[in-house]
């Protein structure tokens, strides 16, 4: 398990040059000086021209981007050009707001969409069937931004109930953890309702039922328990998905998180903050998915050969006891 | 009738209806009385953004923001009425000018510091050798030459260059004034940009929550006893989007959304929950043909002209005031001491078949294609134009780019045509710095990247005069050289929009329609 845990957190290693390369490429091709904008518009070219090689900007890219890495290793991830502060420093405290919308609405989704999930799974092909199909549908398909706003003119401007915008309180919390948190909610629907599905065909089923279990047993300790082990592998993918949806919606609620401060930083053309903000949220996912990997193994023992060697060495599917 | 014209019929007494509902519904600013209680309560100020720093003196930078919460913290020397644009005093009691670029003020000798001490004529000295160390490139430092303290109460500051409206600059709130002993308790220049205590403003500042909000506190030891601060905090909050900041004040969540934009301020007009403020600030905005070194079809005064002739202004200036502006006439804002009538409202007449007989005579008779750039909120305004010139032959490439795409473009003179305005409420040192030859590659954003050496001489001419009258000749004679010259087209007067609680009043404004926090009341 330890060899598994290094080698997956070696992984950052091309993770993090990958996306720093990336971001480099793309601002070398983005029109804007970043002298001209810590300087002003009012600066003189000469003043533009001394700034630009202050900051190593007339250096080739390449040298640009091995000078970064090796301050990125040493935990330098360079100064914000708007406000000099060091990335890092502006980056942390946004990084637990935005940790916490995340976590409400992967929270939120998950248990919306696998109560829906059984219950479409328990009335298969009847209307409710398709009504939970549908609503699941409906919020993945509106864009987050758009469910953002007509949850604030009915939550705020209309019933008064949560504050529009800003996390001053728990209050203000809610409304972007939902709106991010329901645009998950058809995937694990969707999931819930399969893996519900072929659980309650497996032998394992039928048994308890003829041994005379009530179907609230056979669904809430036999199936469900069984059936959630994808529904929890998909909590990984969901979680990079919550913090996608999370950068826009930050904006639009004005929650000081991560996703916002990487937004204005790519208006601005501050470019350190945009590259420290994707390259720690690559970080973060990285880990993130270690850790949901690890805790696979830890709710079904069976992964482990699965996960750790790679599918290598993958036992046929075995049936889970009863 | 045919129903072409009956449809056209409809649509301008729609226009109308909608124009004389506009005017009835929507509020201009510095139009109420002024406060007289105090309160506990909190006002919220929704703005698009969070400032990089509260000081521009100390970071050297000027962002909108930044003036509109350090208004509030420091006092200016003198202030503006922008009802009137008459000068009036405030922390200086007096003021003459010695000579043209020598200015003495004489300071109110109780006017108490946030530290505890009394501000002194040297304490303004401080002032100016900072504002000309840091703020070298900004307007705050670059028409100083220094000051000299003529007694403890007196001080002169030189200016780079003779303008007698350099009083008008020195009331911007860039040059609220403090004391060295608050720069130093603030922890030196560059921390006071951020945590700034060091003014004698009508409010103080008390908390930054980095990303949230910026908090500022009633000065109760202020030194004017005829202001009185309603709100006893005063909190800032960045909201990026617009809507969101509307809807923050439609719940009760904040009291004033700021910098709206136009079209979309206008559909509040009416609204039961929300007061909608619109106001012109100074500014005319104009279509700039390029006339310089990378000018295209636009370097031909025919094909200017054709474009001049093809646009209909009228219509312009609705979509890019949505319907709360007119078109306009002069350089200066018709309110202005300066306004001149350069162009009447019969030469604003569309005119396609004489554009397309210019086109001809350009050798443009099958049509030529041209570029405009812009920002995202002036699209609507350049399809109008679009569709103008598309009557004559020209296919207009709309390329809409972020702001610094935008800047980058626009000062290099990468366009064909661009729509930029140029402040013009006084005559500034930077007012029509688009002609000046040093400036046309630096500072300017746009403009026709052109000028001659005589132009250049005539606008600091009418700068420096000290006779407003003269001035306002000289300036009509220079418009008219303009005009000639198919320079540029008038559109409109650019506005600023914002939102607040139905029961507030007090919407006042500082420089270039900035908001002025400090006077809100209920």
């Amino acid at each position: 398990m330890l060899r598994y845990i290094v080698k997956r957190l070696l992984l950052l290693i091309p993770i993090i040059l990958g996306v720093s390369a990336i971001i480099f490429i793309l601002k070398t091709f983005t029109p804007g000086d970043p002298a001209r904008q810590i300087l002003g518009n009012d600066a003189t070219q000469e003043q533009v021209d001394a700034k630009r090689e202050e900051l190593g900007l007339n250096d080739p890219v390449i040298v640009q981007y091995v000078r970064y890495i090796g301050g990125v290793v040493r935990g330098d991830f360079g100064e914000s050009y708007r406000t000099g502060e060091p990335v890092l420093s502006e980056i942390v405290p946004r990084l637990a707001t935005s940790a916490k919308i995340t976590l409400g609405a992967v929270a939120i989704g998950a248990v919306l969409g696998i109560l829906l999930g059984i219950l479409s799974a328990l009335k298969k092909y009847t209307w409710v069937d398709s009504l939970v199909l549908v609503i699941s549908m409906f919020f993945q398909s509106v864009p987050e931004f758009v469910v953002a706003l007509v949850l604030i003119m009915i939550f705020s401007v209309k019933l008064h109930l949560l504050p529009a915008t800003g996390i001053e309180t728990v209050k203000g919390y809610i409304l972007p953890m939902v709106c991010v948190g329901l645009s998950s909610v058809a995937s694990y629907t969707r999931i819930t309702r399969s893996s519900m599905l072929e659980v309650l065909s497996e032998d394992y089923i039928r048994t308890a039922r003829a041994k005379g279990q009530t179907e609230g047993n056979i669904t809430y300790h036999h199936a469900l328990r069984n059936a959630m082990i994808p529904v929890a592998q998909s909590i990984g993918t969901n979680l990079g998905n919550a913090i996608g949806g999370g950068m826009v919606l930050e904006t639009v609620f004005g929650v000081p998180g991560v996703g916002k401060y990487i937004v204005d930083s790519i208006t601005q053309r501050n470019y350190p903050s945009v590259l420290g903000g994707a390259l720690i949220i690559a970080i973060v996912l990285t880990i993130i998915n270690l850790v949901v990997d690890i805790s696979f193994v830890l709710i079904d023992p069976r992964l482990k050969t699965t996960i750790i060697s790679g599918g290598s060495k993958a036992p046929k599917k075995a049936k889970a006891a009863a | 009738m045919s129903f072409k014209k009956m449809l056209s019929l409809g649509l301008a007494a729609l226009l109308t209806l909608s124009c004389a509902a506009t005017a009835f519904a929507v509020q201009d600013a510095n139009q109420d009385p002024a406060n007289t209680e105090v309160t506990d309560e909190t006002l919220v100020i929704g703005l698009a953004s969070e400032p990089s720093a509260l000081w521009g003196g100390g970071s050297g930078k000027v962002e909108n923001e930044m003036q509109i919460i350090g208004n509030a913290l420091m006092d200016t020397l003198v202030v503006v009425d922008r009802n009137t644009y008459e000068v009036k005093p405030n922390v200086a009691t007096a003021w003459e000018w010695v000579d043209g670029t020598h200015c003495k003020f004489t300071l109110r000798d109780d006017v108490k510091m946030n530290d505890g001490n009394m501000l002194t004529a040297d304490d303004v000295v401080y002032d100016v050798n900072t504002w000309i160390e840091y703020c070298a490139n900004s307007d705050t430092g670059r028409f100083l030459v220094g000051a000299e303290a003529n007694d403890e109460h007196t001080v002169t500051i030189e200016f780079t260059s003779s303008a007698p409206d350099n009083i008008y600059l020195i009331a911007w709130s860039n040059f609220g004034v403090f004391n060295e002993s608050g720069i130093e308790a603030a922890g030196g220049i560059e921390a006071a940009a951020k945590n700034p205590i060091m003014g004698s403003g009508k409010y103080k500042f008390k908390e930054w929550v980095s990303g949230q909000s910026i908090t500022i506190e009633r000065n109760d030891e202020y030194w004017n006893p005829d202001y009185k601060g309603y709100f006893k905090e005063i909190k800032f909050t960045f909201t990026n989007d617009a809507a969101a900041r509307a809807m923050a004040v439609q719940s009760g969540d904040a009291q004033v959304a700021y910098d709206m934009p136009i079209s979309m301020a206008s559909t509040y007009e009416g609204n039961d929950a929300v007061n909608l403020i619109a106001h012109t600030f100074g500014q005319n905005t104009r279509l700039w043909y390029n006339m310089g070194p990378k000018a295209g079809a636009t370097a031909d005064i025919k094909v200017r002209q054709a474009i001049d002739k093809a646009l209909d202004f009228n219509a312009i200036a609705l979509v890019g005031t949505a319907n709360m502006g007119t078109e306009v006439h002069g350089y200066f804002p018709d309110n202005s001491r300066f306004y001149n009538e350069t162009f009447t409202a019969e030469e604003r007449a569309v005119d396609i078949e004489g554009a397309k007989a210019l086109l001809a005579e350009a050798g443009y008779a099958d049509g030529l294609d041209l570029t405009i750039v812009g920002m995202q909120d002036q699209n609507p305004i350049f399809v109008v134009m679009q569709e103008n010139l598309r009557q004559v032959g020209i296919n207009l490439n709309i390329s809409i780019l972020d702001t610094a795409s935008f800047v980058g473009c626009a000062a290099g003179g990468d366009y064909d045509l661009i729509h930029v305005g140029d402040l013009c409420d006084a005559r500034y040192p930077a007012i029509m710095t688009f002609f000046f030859q040093s400036n046309i590659d630096t500072f300017c954003i746009g403009g026709p990247k052109w000028t001659t050496p005589e132009i250049e001489s005539a606008i600091l001419e009418f700068i420096a005069e000290p006779d407003e009258a003269k001035a306002k000749e000289e300036l009509a004679a220079i418009e008219n050289n303009f005009k000639e010259n198919m320079v540029y087209s008038n559109t409109y007067g650019e506005m600023h929009a914002s939102l607040t609680a139905k029961d507030i009043k007090g919407y006042t404004t500082i420089e270039r329609g900035f908001l002025d926090c400090t006077n809100f009341y209920k």
